[in-house]
């Protein structure tokens, strides 16, 4: 099937150097997608901007928002194309999140079991997000990661693992309540795929269930408020786990040293999980790592798991799968320089303007720079001041090498429909059980608005993720 | 004994807190709405701006030209802005998690940061008579939700146990 096929100048092309998901170098769209064309070929009868509308109002009133300041709240911007990955791709990305999710347990476990581990001992000891406090004091069947999110960029023939979520992974409910959306309001874009449901809480449930020192745990999700950015993820987890969202005043540590919360008309319940979406535990509930050290309550991540995210850590993730599990990474990471080994640290000076700069304890886009995405004008001055920092501070940053990475279409305009390609990422969650990690079909895929940064608050929105079997 | 709990329904001391938050948030924007509904009507009628300079007094608003007074009051970055008590009350309704309020305060939300013609008074009083109504759905939906089930008169016993006994 050819773009020529579609209704007039409907795809707007920026963007030809990169690979796109939907249509080839010879505008032929590719199989995932030729489904998906041919049930919007007419837009007006199916009266999708109509559909596309209503389905961005009711996610707006149903609180499905960031919060840009207290009080302030953003609809998160949803695309009704969406992102279509074949089952024999995401096989790959499954089974290689699966085996980091597995090296990264084993590591964390090696670190609070005073173990030797393959990362060298100052780099852990000197990560922010170790905890000597820790040490000797395992989770449950030595799980702490039940929640990871793995961001991951496509270049057409390889994914790649750009950053591993460890702490408090967010973007959990997104693809969830997305999916809600496109079910409610555009399911007849689906029409003629057989699309892999993605039920993750039922895994993140378990995750909860098998982390619990006690049989029948009495599970809560601790969050930060209706203030915090995430709120509305916290919330929706609640409803769809059936587990009581609380606050940080709700819940403290009894004399016994246990956790527990007291609810008018029940009297003091004592808590035996908290799903922890709060990083600062002992800020939020003063005694809480001391409960969590004496085996009273379980958390979710379990403290300290941070180390294992540290930016430079994550550049020995592949020597670790090696290392744990014998095999070979099934997924690949850019090629990293690590300023505190001088050789790295002269490659990357050389080469920093074609680096992605890394902050060690940055998260989520947060501390990270590409200079090459900056103006001609100012690039010069970001290059040296970069050069001084990585030589003055090597250990607080991590080079990546910038990967040009994967389009997909996204609409720009309903009347006349154009989609233009937009810059995309992916999370992908793994959920760790008792019975090893769990990735459901599907992910959070974020979309660019302009250039590269798929943020929300750079203006990028977020698309259903399908993972469809084509045979 | 906490395989007992209905953990669907319980009460944690932070929901009642913002419970208690919402009803004075909503009572505020409702309060201040109507009053400065019936100072629009003063100054369309009676080409009268006291009770709009009245009204800024009470609120601790400066009042120097009426267009600017309404621009303050209706959007203000301010505590005692409709803007800023809607915000709030929806921030707390969030907090509730309860998903048809949450629903309502948006929509509250969208009504409150329309923008009127400050020059055009009906323009305003429309604005402000669509934030009542919003506003008054918004109370109704509270009663449904939270408030405690009414049980029906047929269900209802005709007499006290007390009057029973001196039958």
């Amino acid at each position: 099937m050819h773009v020529d096929s579609l209704p007039s100048q409907s795809i707007d092309f920026s963007k030809p150097e990169s690979y796109n998901e939907a249509i080839d170098d010879n505008l032929m769209i590719r199989d995932e997608y030729i489904q998906f064309f041919k049930n919007i070929q007419n837009p007006r009868l199916l009266r999708l901007r109509e559909k596309a509308m209503s389905a961005d109002l009711t996610a707006y009133l149903e609180g499905f928002t960031y919060n840009v300041k207290p009080n302030e709240y953003n609809a998160v911007p949803m695309d009704f194309v969406p992102r279509i990955i074949s089952r024999e791709n995401f096989q790959v990305i499954e089974d290689g999140i699966k085996q980091r999710a597995k090296a990264l347990n084993m590591f964390l476990k090696d670190v609070y079991s005073e173990e030797k581990t393959i990362v060298p001992e100052e780099l852990v000891i000197g990560s922010e997000y170790f905890n000597p406090d820790l040490i000797g004091h395992l989770p449950k069947n030595n799980i702490f990661i039940q929640v990871y999110g793995a961001d991951l960029l496509y270049n057409g023939k390889t994914y790649y693992v750009i950053e591993d979520n460890l702490r408090v992974p967010s973007g959990v409910t997104y693809p969830i309540k997305i999916r809600e959306m496109s079910d409610r309001y555009l399911n007849v874009l689906k029409r003629g795929y057989n699309l892999e449901s993605y039920k993750p809480w039922t895994h993140l449930y378990k995750a909860m269930r098998d982390s619990s020192w006690t049989k029948n745990p009495f599970m809560v999700l601790l969050t930060d408020g209706p203030s915090g950015a995430a709120y509305f993820e916290h919330m929706y987890l609640s409803k769809i786990m059936e587990i009581p969202i609380v606050e940080t005043g709700d819940i403290y540590v009894t004399d016994s040293g246990h956790v527990a919360a007291r609810i008018p008309g029940e009297g003091e319940v004592q808590i035996d999980v908290i799903y922890r979406r709060v990083e600062d535990l002992d800020v939020f509930v003063p005694g809480l790592t001391k409960a969590y050290i004496d085996g009273k309550v379980a958390l979710v991540n379990s403290p300290g798991t941070g180390v294992a995210d540290d930016k430079l850590v994550y550049s020995y993730v592949p020597k670790m799968i090696q290392y744990y599990l014998s095999e070979e990474p099934i997924l690949e990471q850019p090629k990293s320089y690590n300023p505190t080994i001088p050789e790295e640290l002269e490659m990357a000076i050389q080469n920093v303007e074609n680096l992605v700069v890394k902050e060690r304890g940055g998260y989520g886009g947060i501390g990270t720079v590409i200079p090459r995405d900056h103006p001609k004008s100012k690039r010069d001055a970001l290059i040296e001041q970069i050069k001084k920092e990585i030589t003055e501070k090597p250990d607080n940053y991590l080079l990546q090498e910038t990967l040009d990475f994967s389009t997909v279409v996204t609409r720009e305009s309903f009347s006349p429909l154009i989609m233009r390609d937009s810059y995309v990422d992916l999370r992908v969650f793994s959920y760790y059980t008792g019975d090893g990690p769990q990735v459901p079909p599907g992910g959070l895929s974020r979309f660019a608005r302009h250039g590269r940064i798929t943020n929300n608050s750079s203006g990028g929105g977020v698309k259903d993720t399908w993972i469809v079997n084509l045979h | 004994m906490n395989d007992k709990l209905n953990t669907k329904n319980l009460v944690l001391p932070s929901k009642l807190y913002k419970a208690y938050w919402l009803g004075r948030y909503v009572e505020r924007v409702d309060s201040v709405s109507r009053a400065l509904l019936s100072a629009l009507h003063s100054l369309k009628h009676l080409k009268s701006e006291e009770p709009l300079m009245s009204l800024a007094d009470s609120l601790g608003i400066e009042f120097t030209k009426h267009e600017k007074f309404l621009e303050e009051i209706l959007h203000g970055d301010i505590p005692s802005s409709i803007l800023y008590a809607v915000r709030n009350m929806r921030t707390n309704a969030i907090g509730l998690g309860i998903e048809r309020l949450v629903r309502e305060s948006n929509i509250l939300v969208i009504a409150v940061e329309e923008k009127p013609d400050l020059q055009k008074i009906d323009e305003v009083i429309k604005h402000a008579n669509d934030v009542i109504a919003a506003i008054n759905n918004m109370g109704r939906v509270i009663n449904e939700e939270i408030a405690p089930p009414e049980i029906p008169e047929d269900k209802r016993q005709k007499q006290t146990r007390h009057q029973q006994q001196q039958q």
